[in-house]
């Protein structure tokens, strides 16, 4: 990644649903050249024959009893919501 | 009464002899945060009302003979975890006017323990930072210093503490945000094994390395938190089905023994990085070891040279895809006038999150991006094992790994926050635990000729709560440094 060409901070902004203005877009790639520069280090670690570790506490399917219960209050989850038709979140349209 | 000389534990002796009432120390923690926290900003919001409540039910508990530990003990909690109708914010414009629907289940024990909620405190935005320095809402200032950081991003909940603005507090430890805060705010901070205490609650931010724990001014006091917070929750998927055989509190309540304690001292942490007032001081702490009986070695641990870019590539990752949930639609900030989803979805984001979350969120992205993934986060995973490895061959020679918590003292405010490189480079002694879900706990070990704490860090085997608190205890006990109340 270099600091003269934005496209690929662009396309990871567009990834990471993000829509920076150019100000934002030019500082946050001069700081990911450095970052990434840092996480450059790494590359060159042998670690063909190391198997990858997912999670520390090597658990799979820590499961509980399926119990049924009483569901959340509706009112209760849309409260934070800040647009709202009865009982739904209310976003713009999807397609034009 | 002075309050700046109160502990939980010295509390739990005036309450239960009745020379204060509990609604009288709860009184006493809030006229203090009116009259002194506009200088720290220790506080995001304070829970008044539900406080006296809370207090008034313990003093009937503490008058019938029926208290516990933590009963009519004023707490602070990061404003990252969720306590059910209260603002929780994690700092952020994204959760500003977020009310959680429910309570954290280790903030449900405290009140099941009757401790005293005084209210939730500052942090770094969603817990990412070192210094208390990203909070979209106030700066948290150190209290030994106003004029430098109280680390991060516990640092409000560690200012509380060693300003005396509360008993004890909950903070939560990503990559080492106790301990550093805790460090450098002259207190106690403890990292417990990954799985320990329940996440649910606790707002994610890369959530195979969160941890809550507890910070409060001595190393008792920390372990009484851990006792009601500790334990299996069926309601957390990482949560460890360990039944711990006797209390935290009660290993460092005993006569302590640390005679012929194994403990090594990674060579790749005694670089040219750490400042020579933090070196000294650790060798200063070495000596006190080794007079209580203790042996010390050191030893190497090549994998640890690569525990930042572990740890950034792969919580950055975590991060992502954590913070994926924040659309603007079902709670959250929205920006106005959205022409259609993908514009409500990317500006309401882009608006809501500040520099370094969104710093994390892209560098998340890039490292798990098609091309990059093998290179980055991968790579990272099998450093993870290495580093994992690294731990446990270390811990067939040794009961506890020592070293410093922070490679300096607390810096001056806005001194790296245009240099996120430094600020990620200062966790570098803290990371490697979270990597290898170890616990591990912070105590003061002196001050430099500022006048600013040092820590030093005890870190232990998986479920070596005991032993870490043992030896942080034994320490702390003779090393006698004489803890100093910040000037405030």
């Amino acid at each position: 990644m270099t600091n003269s060409n934005n496209d690929y901070i662009k396309y990871i902004s567009s990834l990471a649903k993000l829509s920076l203005d150019n100000d934002e877009m030019q500082s946050l790639a001069k700081d990911m050249e450095n970052i990434i520069g840092l996480m450059d280090t790494i590359k060159d670690i042998d670690t063909d024959n190391i198997d990858a570790t997912e999670h520390i506490s090597h658990m799979t399917n820590n499961m509980r009893e399926d119990i049924p219960g009483t569901p959340s209050d509706c009112n209760k989850i849309l409260s934070n919501s800040k647009h709202r038709i009865d009982n739904c979140f209310a976003i713009p349209k999807m397609i034009d | 009464m002075d309050i700046t000389k109160l502990t939980i534990s010295n509390s739990r002796k005036l309450l239960d002899t009745k020379q204060i009432s509990a609604v009288e120390l709860t009184n006493m923690y809030l006229d203090r945060i009116k009259q002194l926290d506009d200088q720290i900003g220790s506080y995001l919001s304070i829970c008044e009302d539900n406080a006296i409540l809370q207090a008034q039910e313990a003093q009937k508990l503490i008058d019938s003979g029926n208290s516990s530990a933590l009963c009519g003990i004023p707490l602070s909690i990061k404003d990252n975890i969720c306590i059910e109708g209260t603002k929780t914010t994690c700092a952020s414009k994204m959760l500003e006017d977020f009310t959680a629907p429910y309570t954290a289940t280790a903030v449900d024990k405290l009140i099941a323990h009757n401790a005293v909620i005084l209210g939730k405190t500052n942090l770094d935005e969603f817990a990412m930072g070192g210094s208390t320095e990203n909070s979209a809402f106030k700066i948290t200032k150190n209290p030994f210093d106003l004029d430098r950081v109280p680390g991060g991003s516990s640092g409000g909940s560690a200012a509380s503490v060693a300003a005396s603005l509360a008993l004890g507090s909950l903070g939560s430890d990503t990559g080492g945000s106790v301990r550093q805060p805790a460090s450098f705010c002259g207190v106690v901070g403890m990292k417990p094994t990954y799985g320990l205490v329940s996440r649910y609650g606790l707002i994610a931010f890369a959530s195979s390395f969160d941890q809550i724990g507890p910070i409060a001014k001595t190393v008792e006091d920390c372990a009484i938190i851990l006792d009601s917070i500790a334990g299996y929750d069926s309601k957390d998927g990482t949560s460890l089905s360990y039944k711990n055989p006797s209390s935290y509190s009660s290993s460092v309540s005993e006569d302590i023994d640390i005679k012929n304690l194994k403990i090594g001292l990674p060579k790749e942490y005694l670089t040219d990085g750490l400042n020579s007032e933090v070196r000294a001081s650790l060798y200063n702490s070495i000596a006190s070891l080794e007079k209580l009986g203790a042996k010390i070695e050191e030893f190497s641990m090549p994998s640890l040279k690569y525990a930042i870019q572990a740890y950034y590539l792969m919580s950055s990752a975590e991060a992502s895809s954590n913070l994926s949930r924040y659309d603007g639609v079902k709670y959250g900030y929205r920006a106005d006038k959205c022409k259609n989803y993908q514009d409500l979805l990317g500006r309401s984001r882009a608006e809501g999150f500040g520099k370094e979350v969104k710093r994390r969120i892209l560098l998340g992205t890039y490292a798990l991006a098609s091309g990059y993934y093998d290179a980055y986060y991968k790579k990272a995973l099998k450093l993870r094992t290495l580093i994992s490895k690294g731990f446990e061959d270390a811990f067939t020679k040794y009961d506890i790994i020592l070293h410093p918590t922070a490679p300096e003292t607390a810096f001056k405010l806005g001194q790296n926050t245009n240099d996120p490189l430094t600020m990620y480079l200062a966790d570098i002694y803290t990371v490697a635990v979270n990597i290898a879900g170890l616990p591990s706990i912070s105590v003061p070990s002196g001050y430099d000729t500022n006048g600013l704490p040092i820590g030093l860090s005890f870190t232990g085997k998986p479920l070596g709560e005991h032993e870490i608190f043992k030896a942080a205890a034994a320490f702390e006990a003779d090393f006698k440094i004489n803890l100093r109340v910040p000037a405030i």
